[in-house]
């Protein structure tokens, strides 16, 4: 029956957050494997527990639906936007305006950058190609970026 | 901005992290040491030794595939196949 | 024949989950619980793949029935080379509710209306572990089954299946079409990845309902409770063989 329980492997989406930034990767920062003693402690939900927005307003049922839910509007995007950039620990929401620069305003790094850009990505439910993801640094611009894509206009 | 293996670069953290959402140890746990390995090679600008941290990076891909396949062929086994102890 | 296959793939809880019953015992905790395919199905996804790739197949259906989050899993299958999904939407009440038969009839009905020469399915759901929906739609369709499958060739308009079966393992060869069950070792699934996950984004899902293919979903049974398995009990640590003996007598096991 579905109450087999069994489990070794628990994930714990621990919500703690301690958060420790710097900025500015330079733009040849490279890869490296991920094993190494972190100093810093870099927590996010982004990309991770984070379920979009539409799926936590419409509660259990309704999650996603790319198409078939009420069309969006440029406040909508904006909403959503804002939303998911409130959730992630290193933008204090207080600071957090539609103009905010991610870097020079919000002292956020190009790695962090790209996690917002996924953020964007599941919440929206379409591919931001690198190109142009590289130039969204701004809440506004990802708005524009999205109704753009969508066809949506005021 | 212009270094032709950027966008390799960042297609790979992105790849990263997105397997890092089913990292036994928790997604937070390897975000974290994620980060700190890409930042740890932020000033590196050497075409040649980049491209030779982002094949370590595809490496580590490969595994972590390996690694999350094995483990739920595992629980799979010892669920279904193994005699109640 | 058509070459096209009809894999089903259903969501179910993850498997590294823990499990909890409800309070009342009507069933299993579900909200804000990972949920992902169910990993019979990813390896019945990855075998219509293969067939593909090895091009025996001209195309692979993921099917999924369930609400809005079932198109989740199916685009996990379309991130693993499916060609297309079709989501069956059942919710409400009658998703509580949907079993195998009603899966089956979905399936059989979907599986005519495609015209497929092939239906691939995971052996069993690892929640409700009822191992009865390829079963079903065979007979339903009265097609050949080749269940629990460990390997698979196709040989023409035949299919050659080597099966699990207790202590050893059964060839068979069907005709088709015919409907398979995957067991584990039938291949290793490869994994979504991310820009697979992207890219399946363009692929199409076509939205129906089980009415549209004539199939009543109202089940007959009834779920009375659930409950968890008996907690194992805790041991203990003897220091002497005498010390163990009379541990025994105390629990009058000997």
């Amino acid at each position: 029956m579905a109450a087999r329980v069994l489990s070794r492997c628990v994930r714990t989406l621990s919500r703690g957050a301690v958060v420790f930034n710097r900025s500015g990767v330079s733009a040849a920062a490279a890869a490296a494997a991920a094993l190494p003693l972190s100093r810093g402690r870099v927590f996010s939900h982004l990309a991770a527990g984070h379920k979009p927005l539409l799926a936590q307003t419409l509660g259990g049922l309704q999650r996603r639906s790319y198409g078939d839910l009420p069309p969006l509007t440029l406040e909508s995007i904006r909403d959503r936007v804002l939303y998911v950039l409130k959730l992630y620990d290193k933008i204090n929401p207080e600071q957090l305006q539609v103009t905010s620069h991610f870097m020079k305003d919000l002292g956020l790094d190009s790695l962090d950058q790209v996690e917002i850009i996924m953020a964007m990505e599941d919440e929206f439910g379409f591919e931001i190609p690198d190109a142009e993801a590289e130039k969204l640094m701004t809440p506004e611009e990802i708005v524009q970026y999205i109704a753009d894509k969508k066809d949506v206009y005021e | 901005m212009s270094n032709p293996l950027r966008g390799e670069v960042i297609r790979l953290y992105k790849n990263l992290l997105y397997l890092g959402r089913e990292y036994p140890k928790g997604t937070v746990y390897f975000r974290e040491r994620l980060k700190s390995a890409f930042l740890k090679n932020r000033d590196v600008t050497d075409p040649e030794k980049i491209r030779k941290l982002i094949d370590r990076g595809e490496f580590v891909i490969k595994e972590l595939e390996a690694l999350y396949f094995l483990r739920k062929y595992r629980a799979m086994k010892k669920r279904y196949y193994e005699p109640e102890h | 024949m058509t070459g096209r296959v009809l894999v089903g793939v259903k969501r179910v809880i993850d498997y590294a989950v823990k499990i909890r019953v409800k309070p009342d015992n009507t069933g299993v905790v579900t909200d804000g619980v990972k949920h992902s395919m169910n990993p019979f199905c990813e390896i019945a996804v990855e075998e219509a793949v293969r067939l593909k790739e090895k091009k025996l197949v001209k195309e692979v259906v993921a099917v999924s029935c369930g609400p809005q989050q079932a198109q989740e899993t199916i685009r996990t299958a379309l991130a693993m080379g499916a060609d297309r999904g079709i989501h069956v939407e059942v919710s409400g009440k009658d998703y509580e509710s949907l079993g195998p038969l009603q899966v089956s009839k979905i399936l059989a009905a979907l599986a005519k209306k495609e015209d497929a020469s092939l239906v691939i399915l995971g052996k069993q759901a690892i929640d409700d572990d009822c191992n009865q929906t390829g079963q079903m739609t065979a007979a339903l369709l009265d097609w050949p089954q080749g269940t629990f499958a460990s390997e698979v060739t196709l040989e023409g308009d035949k299919l050659k299946v080597v099966r699990e079966i207790d202590g050893g393992l059964e060839t068979i060869k069907i005709n088709m079409p015919a409907v398979v069950t995957a067991d584990l070792r039938l291949n290793t699934p490869r994994y979504a990845t991310l820009p697979n996950i992207m890219k399946a984004k363009k692929k199409k899902i076509a939205n129906v309902k089980p009415g549209d293919l004539g199939v009543d979903v109202s089940s007959r049974v009834e779920v009375l409770r659930v409950d968890e398995p008996p907690q194992r009990q805790a041991g203990m640590k003897v220091e002497s063989v005498e010390e163990l003996v009379g541990k025994l007598k105390e629990a009058g096991r000997i």
